[in-house]
């Protein structure tokens, strides 16, 4: 008993500074965005002041048409994106781990997709897929496998499909450095126990690996589940949610009402509903991670 | 085909490993390349029609114009003390509450990870307000620290849950030495769990790194001039309207990813021995 | 007991953590405030230093006071006058200077500096400071929404962009300016310049960098076939495709535009729009932009694209520079977009087609006139500014014939000031300026409404939608005006 309370002293000890942290400026801020989604705030109006509508801006977020066209989109981004990141990141977290020579210069290579900021990468992806000036069409048409330069940002599907190649390139790179920490984890002795009786690659590779690594592949699996819904800068950058809304993801639609149309209220409220997306989701992953991750009993 | 002696499939795994490496490489790189390519297009050169990808004459006037003109060093010396602080902050905090929440016994384990991680939800747009306002009134605009607080807050979430899931891998016994000659959780955190933890804290660490050098809303709006102003913010705040100088926007991105590069291989080394030393410990 | 002193120890770690953290935060402001303190305190020495020279001087003179003539005593009037003013000017930098601060891109810096001196020399007790922004008008708007939320009193003078002043006005985050405005200063404006920001009666903003966006044509091709510049549309597009039809320039496009789904393309569609004789609103804010006019426009659009072919489907995702780099790489043979094309499109490093470009005003409809969307940006005061006075002395000497000059001279755009446009300076190097001038005489504004960014969003939704035929121009355009209505009724 006293080896328990003295853990629950330091436990609390250690969590204290990063409590306060977050409580100061994470939480206020979540706070005040609810306290706005519950009033008519529209800076534009400032006569009409801030009256309370309690949930009526949120009866609107659900009932405004494009709202599930948006999440719609959101959800597709979401789904093809993170799949791909994660089969990608898979493989350059393998290859950073397993080979000898190449490790050190892999390491540092895989790290430089997430290492360009977003917004410069939206700038980049955009001059890369110009028709006539970008390198993409300029390649595709040496190799042959066009004829004619494509509008790559102005057709609704060929949009998308672009916004989330570009997507994938940047954080595929995040997926491989959190899953190499996953492969790191893995104590060498029971692959060499495994391999003393005999397991050859894959069936290690699908029995221990894997198994082992689930923890992590939940955690990262999260964390790019969430920052897919959220994502913003470069969809904003490459098509501004265009054609049409062919590519007008949550987030870009909430900007619209936050910061363009300065509607403090409805913005707020678009947020908090991503964020209750984001925490339904994020349930379901916890779920998981609580059987599989052996916290110490 | 008759099947493959123990050392050719060695040989054979090797290759393929090495092909994936090479592909991994290209796919990394290559837009990488056109940024480099441009930063040392002479100007007047770096959209063309068609596509030109090697310049006439390779020309470093970009770099000068960022350095000299533009004052960028000393906004990347301002990033980088950022970052910096941000990283010691995160994986300092972030490996004490980790190392709570996965070897440690207390009544509220999972609320807390729940907790932390809720900090990440919100989309970023809503939060830049509040926390303006927050950082105004405790008088740190235009400050190192009012941009490293709200760096290190939001690069909290993905460093503690990366390195809770990677204490909990390691074994259970390693505190049960410690318990019996007086415990200390604290020196157990310092003594055994840190050292064998090399990898996840070099992983943690470079996410938060990455994502307070990347970081544009907060930057922009907290600081205002030279002195406290980042690298990023440096380069979305260069001259132009509609033309924008895409030599020094890429020069500027080149020299922003050097520090990064250098940072990821001084710390390898630190890294490989951690795993090796893993390996032969347990 | 050795865990109650581990504990303890815990604690005080702790506790000294957060001390020297809070004592490393009070210093590093203790630092920025003492490093400011140098600075006053190495201008005194400086002042200080001159005294003493002075008094020098004085010294050697009453030294020789003996053989003093009356041009000696003169003279040595003359050093105590100098005296006075050193000791004026060192009460001067005592003071604390008034610090303004201008906030707006960089792409205008050698003028601004060129201000900062004018303002230096005319106002010593005004510190002009410059806080740069980013070049994205999104990320300035953005930033404001930040400042202006949390009431900030800085920047005290913002430039905004011409579809700002509704917005900004209406939330009370910029003064009106009718106060400050003498009616001499009123004059020297071309009166349309100053419509672009008055909103409810009151001026908002002073303009001083003016857009007026204009026809790019390519000389050399049209005076191969014997062109002259076209006046309507439909000779454009007669032009263009008889151009297209000869093997030497089938690989060109025909006329380049913006055409993205962003703010860029209500500009561009508003001449189009207009110059069919259509109009958004009329003057007691009816929606009248699915007009027959406003509709055959719309359709005109779409058919450059589908129908005769003359702009590729790409324009539909172009900004200015996706549209202008076409051009002075040689690939197009008409253009739409600012004055800042000349500058590029005459710079052999930049440029394909020294030389050989051309500009006039946009072409329109038989029947009806030019349109010319008005850009630019003004100057406004914050509203929570603690120095107004001071940043409107700043405005007014940017205001100033010699002030917008710098910006003219430098940047080549249309000044607003009508006095400007015969200056032998300015003339000397933009020959083309008095047609900016016609231009922007003709000019139309974007409709000035508080609610613009929607009324905005609205537009640009709908007209690409009918560019990409999602829609057709009709069901764009009603579809349009019936959101329009409810916007403005809600």
């Amino acid at each position: 008993m006293k080896i328990k309370l003295k853990e629950t002293w330091y436990a609390y000890l250690f969590l204290i500074p990063t409590f306060i942290g977050i409580a100061t400026f994470a939480f206020f801020p979540i706070a005040s965005s609810f306290w706005w989604s519950l009033h008519e705030l529209r800076y534009r109006i400032k006569w009409t002041g801030m009256p309370f509508v309690g949930l009526a801006n949120y009866v609107w977020a659900f009932t405004t048409p494009d709202i599930w066209g948006s999440l719609g989109y959101t959800l597709y981004f979401v789904a093809v994106s993170v799949t791909l990141e994660f089969l990608i990141g898979l493989g350059m977290a393998l290859a950073m781990f397993h080979t000898f020579r190449l490790r050190g210069i892999l390491r540092a290579v895989v790290i430089i997709p997430w290492a360009v900021p977003a917004i410069i990468q939206a700038s980049m992806w955009k001059w890369m897929f110009h028709p006539d000036a970008g390198v993409i069409s300029d390649i595709l048409m040496r190799i042959g496998l066009i004829s004619r330069p494509v509008n790559f940002l102005g057709e609704p599907i060929l949009a998308m499909h672009s916004v989330i190649l570009a997507d994938v390139w940047k954080t595929s790179s995040f997926m491989a450095i959190m899953l190499f920490a996953g492969l790191a984890s893995i104590p060498q002795d029971i692959y060499d126990s495994a391999k003393v009786d005999g397991a050859r690659m894959w069936f290690r590779f699908r029995h221990i690996t894997l198994p082992l690594m689930f923890p992590i592949i939940l955690v990262a699996l999260l964390f790019r589940t969430m920052d897919a819904f959220r994502v913003f800068d470069l969809v904003y950058g490459l098509t501004g949610g265009g054609p049409g809304t062919s590519t007008e993801v949550l987030s870009t639609f909430s900007y619209k009402f936050y910061f363009s149309y300065a509607r403090f209220g409805q913005g707020s409220t678009l947020a908090i509903v991503i964020f209750l997306i984001i925490l339904i989701i994020s349930a379901l992953y916890i779920r998981n991670l609580q059987k599989s991750l052996r916290f110490r009993r | 085909m008759p099947s493959l002696s123990y050392r050719q499939k060695r040989l054979l795994g090797q290759v393929a490993a090495y092909i994936v490496g090479a592909i991994i490489i290209v796919y990394c790189l290559s837009p990488i390349a056109w940024i480099l390519l441009t930063s040392i297009k002479p100007p007047g050169q770096e959209i063309e029609i068609p596509v030109r990808y090697i310049p006439s004459y390779i020309s470093f006037e970009n770099y000068w114009g960022m350095i000299s003109k533009i004052q960028f060093l000393s906004y990347l010396r301002n990033s980088i003390i950022i970052a910096s602080v941000t990283t010691i902050l995160v994986l300092a905090l972030g490996s004490l509450s980790a190392y709570a929440i996965s070897r440690l016994r207390f009544r509220f384990r999972t609320a807390s990870l729940v907790t932390i991680l809720v900090v990440g939800m919100m989309p970023g747009i809503v939060m830049i307000a509040p926390v303006f306002f927050l950082i105004r009134e405790l008088g740190l605009i235009n400050s190192y620290l009012g941009v490293i607080i709200p760096h290190t807050i939001f690069a909290l979430p993905v460093a503690v849950w990366l390195l809770a899931s990677y204490f909990a891998q390691l074994p259970f016994d390693l505190e049960d030495a410690a318990k019996v000659d007086g415990y200390n959780p604290f020196k157990v955190y310092y003594k055994i769990i840190m050292p064998l933890s090399a990898p996840g804290l070099f992983s943690a660490g470079i996410l938060a790194f990455i994502s307070s050098w990347g970081e544009f809303m907060f930057a922009l709006t907290i600081t205002h001039d030279i002195n406290a102003r980042t690298a990023l913010v440096a380069i979305a705040t260069l001259p132009g309207a509609f033309h924008l100088r895409w030599g020094w926007i890429t020069a500027g991105v080149v020299l922003s990813l050097l520090p990064i590069l250098i940072i990821v291989l001084v710390f390898q080394k630190w890294v490989i021995q951690g795993l090796t030393a893993g390996a032969v410990k347990y | 007991m050795a865990t109650k002193m581990e504990m303890t120890i815990s604690a005080l770690v702790i506790i000294a953590i957060i001390v020297s953290a809070s004592t490393l935060w009070y210093g590093m402001t203790v630092v920025s405030d003492l490093s400011k303190l140098t600075d006053s305190v190495a201008d005194l020495a400086g002042s200080v230093a001159d005294l003493t020279s002075s008094v020098a001087t004085l010294a050697t003179s009453v030294a020789e006071f003996k053989t003093t003539t009356a041009e000696d005593l003169a003279a040595i009037g003359d050093d105590l006058a100098a005296i006075e003013d050193r000791v004026a000017l060192i009460e001067d930098r005592l003071k604390p200077k008034i610090e303004i601060v201008f906030a707006f891109n960089p792409a205008v810096e050698e003028a601004i500096l060129a201000i900062e001196d004018m303002v230096e020399e005319t106002y010593p007790d005004i510190d002009f400071v410059w806080r740069a922004m980013p070049w994205s008008t999104d990320a300035q708007h953005d930033s404001y929404v930040v400042w202006l939320t949390a009431e900030d009193p800085k920047p005290d003078i913002i430039a905004i962009d011409v579809i700002w002043p509704g917005e900004f006005a209406e939330a009370e985050w910029i003064e009106p300016l009718d106060n400050y405005m003498t009616q001499e200063l009123r004059d020297t404006f071309i009166p349309s310049t100053l419509e672009s920001f008055t909103f409810n009666g009151k001026l908002w903003a002073v303009p001083f960098f003016v857009g007026t966006p204009g026809l790019y044509y390519r000389s050399d091709i049209l005076e191969d076939f014997g062109f002259d510049p076209p006046e309507t549309y439909a000779e454009l597009v007669t032009q263009a495709k008889t151009i297209l039809a000869d093997p030497e320039y089938e690989d060109m496009y025909g006329f380049t535009w913006q055409g993205a789904k962003y703010e860029g393309l209500v500009c561009s569609w508003l001449e189009f729009h207009t110059g069919f004789g259509a109009k958004v609103f009329d003057e007691n804010w009816n929606v009248v932009v699915n007009s027959t006019e406003g509709v055959e426009a719309l359709q005109f659009m779409v058919d450059l694209i589908y129908t005769e072919q003359i702009s590729p489907e790409a324009v539909t995702t172009w900004m200015e520079e996706d549209a202008r780099v076409e051009f002075t790489e040689g690939k197009a043979i008409f253009h739409r977009n600012w004055p800042y094309v000349p500058a590029i499109a005459d710079d052999p490093a930049k440029s394909k087609i020294v030389g050989k470009w051309g500009l006039v005003p946009n072409p329109h409809a038989p029947g009806y006139e030019s349109a010319a969307t008005l850009g630019g940006w003004a100057l406004a005061i914050n509203a929570f500014s603690e120095h107004k006075e001071e940043a409107w002395k700043v405005i007014e000497l940017i205001a100033s014939y010699d002030g917008m000059k710098e910006f003219t001279i430098r940047y080549g755009e249309a000044p607003p000031l009508d006095a400007l446009y015969e200056d032998a300076d300015i003339l000397a190097k933009y020959p083309h300026m008095a047609l900016l001038r016609d231009i922007l005489d003709g000019t139309t504004p974007r409709p000035m409404h508080p609610k613009y960014p929607e009324i905005s969003d609205i537009l640009q939704e709908e007209i690409h939608a009918a560019l990409t035929r999602i829609k057709t121009p009709k069901q764009a355009l009603d579809s349009a005006a019936s959101r329009l209505e409810t916007l403005l009724a809600g």
